[in-house]
């Protein structure tokens, strides 16, 4: 889990390749461009995702934000492609 | 407990608005009516309808609406009211544009029969108005008696207005209008661009030039204490007026025509197609259906906000519309 | 019966970390679950050989008694959201009949006597019977008045 948004401008996160489409996390990525850097990289089982350049004048976590995004991305490219 | 699956979701059949559109007959031809000639000569045939509402009632729905055209000019529709209201619905619904109230007979029959929600489609605020689009020069006479008549008979209808090329900049003054006759609850809808209309683009005008004209009619609502919402504009082009804007899936509504049955929301003429861009709206797949097809078709996806999951602010005011 | 474990609960993070036996729920059914509570909470999804794990913290300081009751919600979404999907296709059926009724078949004996008792001139040029300002007239018929 991503920890509450702290002074650092940059940080990691894991996301699982089983539940995360690439697609969906560089969309979230996109959306987020304004306020982060992202660079997205597999490494074993997971997507890491180094994020930096951190904007601290928004207000809220935008990792965790990010995230967010990435998994209603992937859940709802997964519907489309069912539907 | 039996569930019908409206779209995506399940609902209770006693929740459900059986919305069946016995023809499309009509006695006037407004000049932004979408239903051609063709389709004026479809009518479902009575023992249809009753088989139908039959075969819901069983089910357990207790809310029908008849719909058309004009419902009202059929001869058989007081009839199947009451043969409604006899079986067990206990909301019967007919839409009209309200010029057969305008007799009191016909309204005391109508609300004998056992109709109990009447919502009237109102054009304009004034005579000549109503003239120039419903082409009837008597029309804004006889709709206001048809208000009149079914007030004293208890009955409030709800108004639907429609928001188009040569009414969004009156809206508010519609809605004080007919305000002032005990009208309480407006719906909005935006003209659609679809079969008689389709080619009338004049009509339909981005929403964001109309969009001051909708503002009023929400304010003017506020200051008079009566609703206003509007019903076929995505929220993100009403940023502040989010609580006006209405979720067609909330009635329930089950359209029974004599082509096809369907929920109301899965209709070419409702909203319910995304752009590319809504992907990323808080909104998407959730309280938002999207913009009508015709709509998206005609103005592309410019006025289009999506709205971030979060509260993310940023010292600059997001750039205005 | 709960099936999904609380595996870690902080209420000075205001996280949560849950986990359930991937072979319980697909993972179309965890998502809708997850996305229910993505307005509220931050949520990460990961996997740890057969289990999932959902790692939620909450947008606003959660105490203890909150987080356990979030967990439960989470639980309970993943009931109704794999309950919507068996649902969807065991009465796929039931929606064919509705919106495909047969007329005959629904008709039925009693119902042909209601419907001979229900005025069967069903065309609406029937137009209204007490109408001296021809307000029911249908608009064809109108327009072909004044062309002549």
């Amino acid at each position: 889990m991503t920890s509450p948004a702290s002074q650092s401008d940059s940080a990691s996160v894991k996301l699982h390749r089983a539940l995360y489409m690439r697609e969906a996390i560089t969309d979230a990525a996109a959306t987020f461009a304004d306020f982060a850097s992202f660079a997205v990289r597999p490494e074993g089982d997971h997507f890491v995702v180094d994020v930096s350049g951190i904007d601290r004048e928004v207000e809220g976590d935008v990792v965790a934000e990010f995230c967010n995004f990435a998994l209603a991305n992937t859940a709802v490219r997964r519907k489309t492609r069912h539907a | 407990m039996s569930e019908l699956r409206l779209g995506e979701q399940w609902v209770d059949w006693a929740e459900v608005l059986v919305d069946v559109q016995i023809g499309y007959a009509c006695n006037v031809q407004c000049d932004y009516c979408s239903i051609t000639d063709e389709m004026r000569r479809e009518n479902m045939a009575t023992g249809t309808i009753m088989a139908k509402l039959a075969e819901a009632r069983a089910r357990g729905a207790t809310r029908v609406a008849f719909g058309g055209g004009e419902p009202t000019i059929r001869r058989s529709l007081l009839p199947l009211v009451r043969w409604s209201r006899d079986r067990g619905y206990r909301s019967i619904k007919v839409p009209s544009n309200a010029l057969m109230y305008s007799y009191r007979r016909f309204a005391e029959e109508a609300v004998e029969a056992g109709i109990n929600e009447f919502h009237v489609s109102f054009m304009a605020h004034t005579p000549e108005l109503y003239e120039k689009i419903m082409g009837r020069s008597d029309a804004f006479g006889l709709v206001t008696q048809g208000v009149r008549n079914l007030a004293a008979l208890g009955h409030k209808p709800v108004g639907d207005l429609i928001i188009k090329s040569d009414t969004w900049m009156h809206l508010a003054d519609i809605v004080e209008h007919w305000a002032g006759l005990g009208i309480d609850t407006f719906n909005l809808w935006l003209v659609s661009l679809s079969d008689r209309n389709k080619d009338n683009l004049a009509s339909l005008l981005p929403v964001s030039v109309m969009r001051e004209g909708i503002v009023a009619a929400f304010e003017r609502g506020k200051k008079l204490g009566v609703s206003v919402v509007s019903r076929h504009i995505p929220p993100c082009m009403l940023p502040g007026y989010e609580e006006h804007v209405a979720d067609l899936r909330e009635d329930k509504v089950l359209v029974v025509t004599p082509r096809a049955t369907f929920a109301l929301w899965e209709s070419r003429i409702s909203p319910n197609t995304y752009a590319e861009k809504c992907a990323t709206c808080r909104y998407f797949q959730g309280a938002c259906l999207g913009l009508r097809r015709d709509y998206l078709e005609r103005y592309g996806d410019e006025e289009v906000r999506p709205q971030l999951p979060s509260e993310i602010t940023t010292r600059e005011a997001p750039s205005a519309a | 019966m709960t099936h999904s474990q609380i595996e870690t609960l902080d209420a000075g993070t205001s996280t949560l970390t849950l986990s359930l036996d991937t072979g319980l729920y697909p993972r179309d059914v965890l998502y809708a679950a997850a996305y229910v509570f993505l307005d509220r909470a931050y949520v990460l999804l990961d996997r740890d050989g057969s289990r999932f794990l959902v790692h939620l913290r909450g947008k606003q300081a959660l105490d203890e008694p909150t987080l356990r009751a979030m967990a439960g919600e989470f639980e309970n979404e993943l009931l109704a959201q794999a309950l919507r999907q068996r649902l969807v296709r065991a009465n796929q059926r039931i929606l064919e009949d509705i919106t495909g009724l047969a007329i005959t078949g629904a008709a039925g004996g009693s119902m042909q006597e209601e419907t001979a008792m229900i005025d069967l001139q069903d065309s609406a040029d029937d137009g209204f019977l007490d109408d001296p300002q021809g307000i029911a007239t249908p608009w064809e018929a109108k327009k072909g008045a004044l062309e002549e």
